[in-house]
């Protein structure tokens, strides 16, 4: 069954309605972030330890993304990537303010049970899953981030290299090398 | 999640040769996907939405005072500021009567011009909700008065003055988390802030710096950094240099406080704004060799030999602390204010201070007024000055941005010396050797994401 895009199918053509609308009332705010609040949170979860800590980072996001809004204009930077830059920015405040006592770079160890009709086939998704996890791990933060942008925050290429202020064939590239390095590592 | 679904969401990944990534691309969606928001997070997020600070607005002002240039920042929030006044127009007209009959009393009881607790300016009184936030939480108070810029022949202060109001509560929304802040028009030449549950007046003061970010063309003239100089825009008078391009030419979406990955050390970067990179790039191949010299507040943060065309995109590294740098991001973000602003009052109201016994404008002891002469090192409202050692050098491939400062505690503002002028500064591309001073082009970026 083809499951519907998550974003892609749902309307990006009234997205610049949306926005000029929060531009002008806060109010109107609502369907934008609730467009985004999966992936950013996503994004957000991939990069600290605690669902909790995840989530006021994620509605620190939007806060600021609220306040920041009436200045934003597209000239050439996506909404997407503009909202990724100040999760972005978020996300690195927080390293900083946990440095001391937390370790960087936990990955999120509780995943949400994969749910299947098969006992056994469940297990080996964990196993799978749990393996990802480990080699995840062991990649730098530059590769983890740009993963977490492509596959949590569904980023496309080209508004992952806004949010990282590099080309978008230098991004393309570097995901595709990611993912070939984790194929090696990783028989799926 | 299905093959074709997989290949069309990850199109770019799995294209050509590429499709045996498809099974990984599969388990990384999976684990992506698995991480879903918890769902109180939603509500949580619009709870905080509806009780984000409102901006009063003064009923002299919004309508008839439009924004004095095309800064875009000033009109999306102006027309931001123009919907919260309608959305409280019919507060205000309820409360109108009531308002008017215990003005006339106060003004009966305690003479005009000296009222007792908050000022009776001008401009509406706050509505019901604000004042009785501010009496119950106590906060910062502060009026500052405003007057046109030695190097502004054409200021309209009646105009400027709502171009301050909107800027000023664009930094202050930006720096201080709380409800029902109000900033308005108190006087022909006076703002009135209050900012409910703010317990000290250390953040206010290097907000109310102009935060003006001025490109100087000082020919072959090498100017010391840290001196004050005087700026002009068009007809310059002798002892004053043209400022070629200033932080409105900047986009503002671009500056970014971030850390350099090489030095450590906090900096601030940008990107000119349309037109503007071009005439940048034009201007710096056409002056190679001259001195290109950067100032905020009409004090020198840099001076530099342009070496080469530079295309636009650059960073201001040797600020200082991270706080400097975070409110010089904060000025450029925000825009400069028009106007100077001194601070005139400003106090720490205790919470549940009554209104009749918080502060009085008129009885209240003053700061000290600043008079500040052009070029005239900034005092009372001044904090933020570059040390020595600030440079400009060609955007890094990927610094580590900072974001802007939201909830959490609020450290003291530095205050720092803007230096002798003795050291030599330099502005070199990243990862060169540090060279005699020059103004060179950004190097290829290299591939370095993340932090």
């Amino acid at each position: 069954m083809v499951l519907p895009l998550e974003r892609e199918s749902d309307a990006v053509e009234d997205e610049p309605t949306l926005i000029a609308a929060a531009q002008c009332d806060s109010h109107a705010f609502g369907p934008l972030y609730r467009r985004y609040l999966a992936r950013v949170y996503r994004y957000v979860r991939a990069h600290v330890p605690g669902e909790d800590e995840a989530a006021d980072i994620t509605q620190q996001v939007f806060l600021q993304a609220l306040d920041a809004l009436p200045r934003y204009s597209e000239r050439g930077v996506p909404f997407a990537a503009w909202l990724f830059r100040i999760a972005r920015h978020t996300v690195a405040d927080s390293y900083r303010r946990r440095r001391a006592t937390v370790a960087l770079e936990t990955l999120p160890t509780s995943l949400h049970p994969v749910m299947g009709q098969e006992p056994e086939a469940d297990l080996l998704r964990r196993e799978s899953l749990a393996r990802l996890r480990e080699l995840l791990a062991e990649l730098d933060h530059g590769k983890r981030e740009l993963l977490a942008l492509r596959f949590g925050g569904q980023l496309s290429s080209p508004e992952i290299a806004a949010v990282v202020g590099r080309s978008p064939a230098a991004v393309k590239k570097e995901l595709t090398r990611i993912l070939q390095s984790l194929k090696e590592r990783y028989d799926v | 999640m299905s093959d074709p679904e997989l290949f069309r969401r990850y199109a770019d990944l799995l294209e050509g040769d590429a499709s045996e990534l498809a099974p990984l691309a599969g388990q990384l969606d999976s684990f992506y996907t698995a991480l879903e928001p918890p769902a109180h997070l939603e509500l949580a997020i619009e709870r905080a939405v509806r009780t984000r600070p409102v901006l009063a607005t003064s009923a002299t002002g919004t309508e008839g005072a439009q924004p004095r240039h095309s800064d875009k920042r000033v009109h999306a929030q102006t027309e931001r500021r123009t919907f919260v006044k309608s959305r409280h127009l019919q507060t205000f007209a309820a409360c109108a009567a009531a308002f008017v009959v215990v003005a006339l009393m106060a003004a009966l009881l305690h003479g005009f011009g000296v009222g007792v607790g908050r000022p009776a300016g001008p401009g509406p009184r706050l509505d019901n909700g604000q004042q009785q936030n501010f009496d119950r939480l106590g906060g910062v108070y502060a009026v500052v008065q405003a007057r046109c810029p030695a190097d502004a022949p054409d200021c309209d202060l009646a105009k400027g003055i709502q171009e301050t109001i909107t800027v000023l509560f664009g930094r202050l929304s930006a720096t201080f988390d709380v409800a029902e802040m109000v900033v308005r028009q108190n006087g022909p030449d006076s703002i009135l802030i209050e900012l409910p549950g703010v317990k000290s007046t250390a953040q206010l003061a290097p907000l109310l710096n102009r935060g003006a970010l001025s490109f100087l063309d000082t020919g072959a003239t090498f100017v010391p950094v840290g001196s004050l100089v005087g700026v002009c825009t068009t007809s310059c008078q002798p002892g004053e240099y043209k400022a070629v391009f200033t932080g409105a030419d900047l986009d503002p979406n671009s500056v970014t406080a971030a850390f350099d990955p090489n030095s450590g050390q906090p900096v601030v970067i940008f990107t000119f704004e349309g037109t503007a990179r071009a005439h940048f790039a034009d201007y710096t191949r056409t002056h190679i060799g001259q001195y290109l010299t950067i100032a905020l507040d009409n004090r020198i943060i840099e001076s530099a030999t342009i070496q080469s065309e530079i295309n636009g995109e650059g960073q201001i590294v040797g600020l200082g602390t991270l706080d400097v740098v975070r409110k010089v991001a904060l000025y450029l973000q925000r825009g400069a204010l028009p106007l100077e602003l001194t601070v005139q009052v400003q106090r720490v109201v205790a919470p549940g201070t009554p209104p009749a016994s918080g502060v009085s404008c008129g009885q209240g002891t003053p700061l000290p007024t600043p008079t500040r002469e052009r070029g005239a090192a900034p005092t009372a409202t001044s904090t933020i000055s570059p040390t020595p050692s600030a440079t400009l050098a060609t955007i890094p491939p990927t610094p580590t941005p900072i974001p802007a400062r939201g909830n959490g505690p609020q450290p003291t503002p530095t205050a720092e010396s803007g230096g002798d002028g003795c050291s030599t500064p330099t502005v070199w591309p990243r990862n060169t050797p540090t060279p005699a001073a020059t103004l060179t082009p950004p190097p290829t970026p290299a591939a370095t994401p993340g932090r």
